[in-house]
């Protein structure tokens, strides 16, 4: 990595992930959806990026994420950046102490991360101003949930490569 | 975590909530209706949606042609004796429009004059979350455009309302997503109503026709217009046509199900309307 320091060059492989996840979920999913939703595998890469570093690194990514999320999708208004940030942190918090860092964990975190954040976005914008009845989080939370965790199984192993290659950090 | 509380990260946290609260008061506020920050961020990938766009309609419109060519030979059918149709209707409108100005001279009166001003723009994304209907647009406020100018197809048919603008891009919210509201009338009837977004529907890419009388005569593939009534949209835009006639969940009343005359899906060029003078 010649010059550049060894968290640096840590975060950059990271950043290459989660910036895949953002062309993914804001450029290639909305023109072609998978199971008839768009995935959130930002959120995915969120957890993993938080559960192989710590709180600052998963608030950090999370915040940042967040406010992608919320710049390019409509309703925002930092609902992502504030949520993503806490998510981030708590997994980052509780990683290194109460989880080990397994592709089981990593699909487990995210699963409960993306339902409590599907149907906290629900009711926040849908549920609590009744533009949409509970069959929405049925027809395209559940599935969007399910699609969304999917994504851990192809970049897991990515993060698990980086996180053993700057395991000293 | 006590790492994390030793470097002061509850104030960090603290501050980043408070830094969140703020952008969405001032979005709230706005008068693009969005912040700075959401601004630099479409600005920083607007070339990568344009990028990705165009790579990914190739891919799609060729999948599509391939998977579809005997429905587009059939389509190309239709559509060539509906031209024909048209050719004709259009002759005869023609001479009713003469006539029409002959009376008009006669009776003295003033020709209805409409004159728009538009902004061409290109769609470079389409909706980018499963709960709400919104296209992303390659201008923005450099080229004159604003919250809640009326935003149309090259066929004159509604698409929707622009609901944020940054620089070098700006959002449609659609006809369709569960925030539309517009005031709307019935071609055949003159009778006024609500067009509006409705959750369930808008999965199915169409909108509903509320407020409509209990005595009203609604039918299907009646034509429903902008009713021009809160000085947003210019009146007589064509937003659908009646596919259905429903009772409302609560059982009070009944509405219309439109179906958008614009080709949501397909379109990839839009067209802002700036501004707009009707003459009656």
């Amino acid at each position: 990595m010649g010059n550049i320091s060894r968290p640096a060059a840590k975060w950059i492989y990271y950043g290459t992930i989660i910036f895949i996840c953002i062309i993914l979920q804001n450029m290639v999913f909305p023109r072609f959806p998978i199971w008839g939703v768009k995935g959130l595998p930002i959120v995915a890469a969120v957890v993993m990026a938080a559960l192989f570093t710590d709180a600052w690194g998963g608030g950090i990514a999370g915040f940042l994420c967040g406010i992608i999320c919320d710049a390019m999708m409509t309703p925002g208004n930092g609902f992502f950046a504030l949520t993503l940030m806490l998510v981030g942190i708590a997994i980052g918090l509780s990683g290194g102490n109460y989880f080990r860092k397994t592709l089981l964990t990593s699909l487990f975190l995210t699963l409960i991360t993306l339902s409590s954040v599907v149907v906290l976005y629900y009711l926040v914008f849908f549920g609590v101003t009744g533009k949409a009845g509970i069959q929405a989080l049925i027809l395209v939370g559940v599935p969007q949930i399910l699609v969304s965790t999917a994504f851990v199984v192809p970049f897991f192993p990515f993060f698990k490569a980086t996180h053993k290659r700057f395991k000293s950090d | 975590m006590k790492f994390f509380l030793r470097h002061k990260g509850v104030v960090l946290v603290s501050a980043a909530a408070l830094l969140i609260l703020g952008m969405a008061v001032f979005s709230f506020f706005s008068k693009d209706g969005t912040t700075p920050l959401s601004n630099a961020v479409n600005f920083l990938f607007r070339p990568l949606h344009i990028l990705t766009d165009s790579a990914l309609g190739r891919i799609d419109n060729t999948r599509a042609a391939m998977a579809d060519y005997e429905s587009l030979a059939a389509e190309y059918d239709n559509l060539y004796a509906y031209v024909a149709e048209m050719q004709e209707e259009l002759r005869r409108s023609r001479q009713i429009i003469d006539e029409n100005d002959r009376l008009r001279e006669l009776l003295g009166l003033q020709k209805r004059d409409r004159k728009f001003e538009y902004i061409s723009t290109a769609v470079i994304d389409r909706s980018l979350t499963d709960w709400s209907r919104t296209f992303l647009l390659s201008k923005g406020v450099e080229a004159g455009i604003k919250k809640d100018q009326c935003v149309i197809s090259s066929s004159m048919y509604l698409v929707g309302i622009v609901s944020e603008v940054g620089s070098g891009w700006s959002r449609v919210t659609l006809v369709t997503d569960a925030d539309m509201n517009a005031g709307a009338k019935i071609e055949r009837t003159g009778q006024t109503a609500i067009a509006m977004g409705d959750w369930d529907l808008m999965r199915d890419g169409q909108l509903k026709l509320s407020y409509i009388d209990r005595e009203s005569d609604v039918q299907n593939t009646d034509l429903v217009l902008t009713s021009g009534q809160g000085g947003i949209f210019p009146d007589d835009i064509t937003i659908g046509s009646v596919t259905a006639i429903r009772d409302e969940p609560s059982g009070q009343g009944s509405f219309a199900v439109i179906e958008p005359k614009a080709d949501l899906a397909n379109l990839s060029q839009v067209f802002v309307i700036k501004s707009f003078v009707i003459t009656e």
